[in-house]
């Protein structure tokens, strides 16, 4: 152990002594200095964990000339120790050099807070360089080393950076400043700084890049803060689009991405802009084309003509279709959204089908989530192709695939009543290849197409009863049972089928017992004489073996309805029962309207709010406006309930927007820096009003949320927290452009 | 928010080879996802079909799920706050594995994209990417991924742009720098960000050249039959531009109504496309996508294979029959399927016209077909160079040997072909006009090829 440390500590002072030694003047060039460094950098990956240290096995140096660079050495784990001699190599003016010290720096300068403050000459004086690209590169890595020293000293170039002359310079400061807000220090620092003002200014910038890069910076502090938050009007969003045009496909995501913090006030604004940014749906990059997606879907909440509505939704499918031209990952996030999208929006792809039906090669996942969109598509017209193509996929390999493919086969024949013959057809079709599993996933869906159309298919539970033996899956064990139980009547020898599954009673699981317990008493009501043997046998086994407690009250409910009042009994077990459909596994609407103000992202490949499974993450609420439309409007789920609304995202402006004319970032800053009021872009006039107040109709937590909110209206934020809230500046001295 | 966290770069084995920096994270950050990856990919439903065929590792999902959640959470520099579960996005390239996890709730399109762009900028960089060359320039990679992601928002990402700041490691600075000159000698004062961000200002070539290829693939689903059951044509435009100055370029189509739902490179003028229907652009330099477009209605399939499969037991017979359909010669056929996990050997006799009838098209030396099945592993793979409409249709009868009972061969053929200086939707270029700063007459040049991309033909 000691003498691995020792190694450790020799392979360091190895490289110090080759960095040192490097500095004469027979270096031309910092060749030797560069090499040096070179073998640094190439030894950091293997500082991060000591476990990946060991799948370098240590190789003979290779001897490429002067490119010759050492392998990373599994002994050689810190390489901190080395800070003061690399810090001493920011004074040489090569590039290269420079890139990597830097390297080291955001690497390693997190780790040594005491050192970092000798790099910081070095820094201020890049900060300065005439080389732009060094210039750039100083505030990207300062503004990376989230540390107080660092970031007190970055204060005055990240202001002149924010202005400087060169765009590369100024879309990195921009990033920078989101990049400061992420630390607490930083966020105190932006905020007390006023840097939010700044970067507000860039988003006039004539260059494109900065701009994109502004409004990223600006959405992710709104994202983090819980003060300060980005709301775009009718004119800086028309300004934004008009700069996508120009921007790389990144620009155009960011931009596309702030657009949700547009919310339109009138039926125009929304239909004006959709129509604007619908040419993205063209882009070649797939990230763009699901972003705009997204926007025009918000987008949609708010607008009234329906035949735009329609005419969006067709320019919207093609777009998602061509995703299914690229690779298996792009492919797969593509039909999660597809998924969510056509719940909502059904007209998208509704004559598209076919573009769904699956190869064998398919990846697993992909093939499932193909099914359920197939699923989902499936309408009268085309039921029949569905169905000789999932009759297809019940004969591959893939067991959990085939079981899915012969369930949507039930699945449809619940949902379309018309196709419900062909449906059973298949299904019987199917039972014939004897394969266990599907047998057995074709008759608990089965039981469901008895329970959907009483009385049209019991002439086949001959050829069910078939299939007895090779049920060993409790769900169609229990769903047989039911059958069984349900047409004791029908079955002549339903009695004898139902002892012969008594005798394992014991050994089946609860979901088997409970259903064995109910088809014998429905054996009994139906045919009391060849029920009157089996019955007590059971409600014994119920009542008195059996250890679970459901299973046993279910036992005695039997028993005392059955022994006080036999034709109350009767009308209880055999009752009518309601009709299943499909529309329970359809989705709430305003669910999927929320959903889909996150499409694209993760939320929508789980089909999860994304602050359920990420922590940072928020809910997202689709902002109330009088422009929302009413079928929007009568499923909107607000961020009601008083916790909700201090956490999540600042309230948006309702009813009557004030001043059409600003962007108002936020409610502003912390009570603590009156001094500089330049953090606090809140938009004039328009205190920021709780969301809920005009959701509150039909939504029943609207109510509650108003109370909550009752005294914030025209008081701030929060339910009176923050009550020193920005004072809302002058209108004139808020006009962006 | 839209940044992604970071990038990790795994060998074969899913040790790290590159680690990116995770500042916002705490140090086990990467670690936790590479061992979630791992775990995840042991976990994998190893079907026997699946293992066979191309795409690698198909049973995990693209975006998975992984707890970040750790003890060390906390101690984050101040930072910490944001832990609790990140999505990883992976993929494959030559056996190696990218990950990018992403802790906020982002696009897995965002990270895939970038990942495709960082994959082709390394391309351009090293040739090719394979764990050597990687290890070879780790010095180069590393500052690459520290231009190209700000803490994970994607900086500067065009290569033309890249290589002004990252020096490529080519041969000529390699003896640069044997000879002490240092990389940057004098420092450009030109702006970094260009005003078309596509294109680098000031380009100059000694030749003037501009190359498109036009490539159109088909995939379809046919059954026994050859009833198609679903087709789709996809088509793209590659370009390779060598072009000085900023030339603008309109190109134009004799029938560019049959492009529909077109995706198109930025550089693309929307407008003047949906006007005029033909394209203008100033073009990146380089090699680039111009656009890609997808045919509508169902294409009709050039070939057709008339399956007929007996499985048996410990082994089956078949019987394939290939025609042609096309007026064109098709070329590289190739029909492949798996025959199981147990298959062994494959025994098959090929019928068909040795030498095509009637004039042999130039190109086709007498008898210039080759039959040629074999079994890989438990794949058959019939090939034939090339198939006319004219010719007795070539077949395959045989039969295979399993270990198994009851073998179970794929349920589909794989059909491979390609058709030369043609598109399937016949698409052809009319005039590529220059235009813009420049004193030049380019060299133009146009390929255009169909190929059939995923074709499957069920027994």
């Amino acid at each position: 152990m000691a003498d691995a440390k020792l190694f450790t500590r020799g392979k360091v002072q190895e490289l110090r002594d080759e960095l040192r030694q490097s500095g004469d003047r027979r270096d031309k060039g910092f060749l030797r200095k560069k090499t040096a460094l070179k073998k640094i950098v190439a030894n950091m990956t293997m500082g991060n964990d000591s476990a990946s240290a060991r799948s370098f096995l240590p190789r003979p140096a290779s001897e490429h000339g002067m490119q010759a660079m050492a392998w990373p050495d599994p002994d050689l784990v810190g390489l901190s120790p080395l800070f003061g001699d690399v810090v001493q190599c920011m004074a040489i003016q090569v590039l290269e050099i420079k890139k990597m010290v830097y390297l080291y720096l955001v690497n390693y300068g997190r780790s040594r807070p005491e050192e970092v403050t000798a790099a910081i000459s070095g820094f201020l004086s890049d900060c300065n360089d005439r080389n732009p690209l060094i210039r750039g590169l100083a505030i990207r890595t300062m503004s990376s080393v989230p540390l107080p020293a660092i970031i007190h000293s970055l204060t005055d170039p990240l202001r002149h950076a924010l202005q400087d002359s060169d765009p590369y310079v100024r879309k990195t400061a921009a990033i920078a400043v989101a990049k400061l807000y992420a630390s607490d220090y930083g966020k105190r620092t932006v905020e007390k700084e006023g840097f939010v003002a700044l970067l507000r200014d860039l988003l006039a910038d004539h260059n494109p890049t900065v701009v994109a890069n502004a409004v990223a910076s600006l959405v992710e502090i709104s994202d983090r803060s819980t003060d300060i938050s980005l709301r775009l009007n009718a004119t800086v969003a028309g300004k934004l689009v008009a700069a996508l045009g120009e921007c790389s496909e990144w620009g155009q995501i960011y931009i596309l991405d702030s657009l949700l913090s547009f919310v339109p006030q009138s039926h125009m604004d929304a239909e004006q802009l959709a129509e604007r940014i619908s040419v993205r749906l063209q882009h070649a990059n797939s990230a763009v084309v699901l972003t705009t997606i997204k926007v025009v879907l918000y987008l949609m909440n708010y607008m009234e003509d329906e035949s735009l509505i329609r005419m969006l939704e067709r320019k919207m499918g093609p777009p998602l279709v061509t995703l299914l031209s690229s690779g298996s990952e792009v492919q797969y996030v593509g039909l999660r959204n597809i998924l969510l999208i056509i719940q909502r929006r059904p007209a998208v792809l509704q004559n598209e089908v076919k573009v769904f039906f699956c190869k064998y090669n398919d990846p697993i996942y992909i093939k499932l989530a193909k099914l359920e969109i197939m699923y989902r598509l499936t309408r009268e017209e085309n039921v029949s192709e569905v169905l000789a193509e999932l009759k297809e996929y019940a004969s591959e390999v893939d067991v959990d695939f085939v079981r899915k493919a012969v369930r949507s086969i039930g699945r449809l024949a619940i949902k379309i009543a018309s196709a419900s013959d062909q449906c059973i057809t298949t299904l019987l079709n199917l039972m014939q290849t004897k394969i266990s599993y599907v047998v057995q996933e074709a008759i608990v869906v089965i039981k469901d197409i008895f329970r959907r159309y009483p009385n049209q298919y019991e002439s086949i539970i001959g050829t069910l009863c078939e299939n007895l033996d090779v049920l060993d899956e409790p769900e169609a064990k229990a769903a047989m049972i039911w059958i069984v139980g349900q047409y004791a009547d029908r079955i002549e020898n339903s009695d004898e089928l139902l002892e012969d599954f008594c005798f394992t009673f014991k050994e089946e699981p609860a979901e088997v017992q409970l259903a064995l317990l109910t088809a014998t008493v429905k054996l009994f009501i139906r045919r009391p004489t060849a029920g009157a043997e089996l019955l007590p046998k059971v409600l014994k086994l119920a009542t008195e073996e059996a250890e679970n407690p459901d299973l046993r009250d279910r036992g005695f409910m039997y028993w005392r309805l059955l022994s006080n009042n036999p034709a109350a009994a009767r009308d209880i077990v055999l009752a009518e029962k309601p009709v299943i459909s499909t529309e329970t596994d359809r989705m709430d609407k305003g669910m999927l309207d929320q959903l889909l103000l996150h499409t694209g992202t993760l939320g929508s490949i789980y089909h999860k709010n994304p602050n359920t499974f990420i922590r940072t993450a928020r809910a997202r609420y689709l902002p109330d406006s009088p422009a929302l439309n009413a079928s929007s409007k009568r499923h909107l789920i607000s961020a009601s309930g008083f916790a909700a609304s201090s956490f999540n995202r600042s309230p948006v402006p309702s009813g009557s927007s004030t001043v059409p004319n600003a962007v108002g970032i936020g409610s502003g800053i912390p009570p603590a820096v009156p001094s500089r009021p330049a953090g606090s872009l809140a938009a004039p006039g328009a205190e920021p009003i709780s969301p809920i107040s005009n959701a509150a109709n039909d939504d029943p937590y609207g109510q509650l949320a108003d109370l909550d909110f009752g005294g914030g209206v025209g008081a701030g934020t929060g339910g009176g927290y923050e009550t020193d809230m920005p004072r809302p500046r002058g209108a004139d001295e808020d006009l962006l452009f | 928010m839209t940044r992604i966290d970071g990038i990790i770069i795994l060998d074969t084995n899913g040790k790290p080879i590159i680690t990116s920096n995770f500042p916002s994270h705490p140090p086990s950050y990467s670690a936790i996802h590479i061992d979630a990856f791992n775990h995840a990919l042991k976990l994998r439903p190893d079907s026997g079909a699946g293992a066979a065929l191309p795409g690698g590792y198909a049973g995990v999902e693209p975006v998975i799920w992984v707890n970040t959640l750790s003890r060390t959470a906390g101690e984050s520099v101040g930072m910490g706050v944001g832990m609790g579960g990140a999505g990883l996005c992976h993929l494959e390239r030559e056996g190696l594995r990218f990950l990018v996890p992403i802790s906020h709730e982002v696009n897995p399109l965002f990270a895939f994209s970038f990942l495709e762009s960082f994959l082709e900028t390394l391309q351009d960089y090293l040739g090719e990417i394979t764990e050597a060359t990687l290890k070879d320039n780790f010095a180069i990679v590393y500052m690459l991924i520290e231009e190209m992601l700000d803490e994970g928002h994607p900086m500067t990402m065009e290569t033309n742009m890249l290589k002004e700041i990252v020096l490529p490691p080519t041969l000529m600075r390699k003896i640069l720098n044997a000879a002490g000159v240092s990389g940057l000698q004098a420092p450009t004062t030109a702006p970094f960000t260009a005003p078309i961000p596509w294109r680098r200002p000031g380009v100059r070539h000694s030749n003037n050249e501009i190359y498109f290829d036009i490539e159109e693939t088909l995939d379809a689903i046919m059954d026994r039959r050859g009833v198609v059951l679903s087709s789709q044509l996809w088509g793209r435009i590659n370009c390779n531009s060598r072009l000085s100055g900023n030339p603008d370029l309109l190109l134009s189509f004799t029938n560019g109504k049959l492009m529909e739902n077109c995706s198109f490179h930025p550089c693309i003028r929307y407008s003047k496309w949906e006007k005029d229907g033909v394209l203008s652009f100033i073009p990146p330099d380089g090699r680039f996508r111009l656009l890609e477009y997808q045919v509508a209605g169902s294409s009709q399939v050039p070939i057709s294979l008339r399956p007929r499969v007996k499985v048996e037991d410990y082994g089956g017979k078949f019987s394939l029959t290939l025609a042609s359909r096309s007026s064109r010669p098709l070329e590289d056929i190739t029909v492949t399927i798996c025959l199981g996990a147990g298959a062994t050997s494959v025994s098959a006799t090929a019928t068909g016209d040795k030498r095509p009838l009637g004039v042999a098209p130039a190109g086709l030396a007498p008898g210039g077909r080759k039959d040629e099945a074999a079994a890989l592993g438990n794949i058959l793979r019939w090939t034939i160079s090339s198939l006319l409409s004219t010719e007795r249709p070539p077949t395959l009868t045989g039969s295979w040997t399993s270990t198994e009972r009851e073998p179970v061969p794929d349920p589909a053929f794989n059909l491979g072909f390609a058709l030369q200086h043609q598109a399937f939707s016949s698409l052809r270029v009319d005039q590529l006009r220059v235009r813009g700063d420049v004193q030049y007459k380019p060299f133009k040049g146009v390929r255009v090829v169909g190929r059939g991309g995923r074709v499957e033909v069920r027994w």
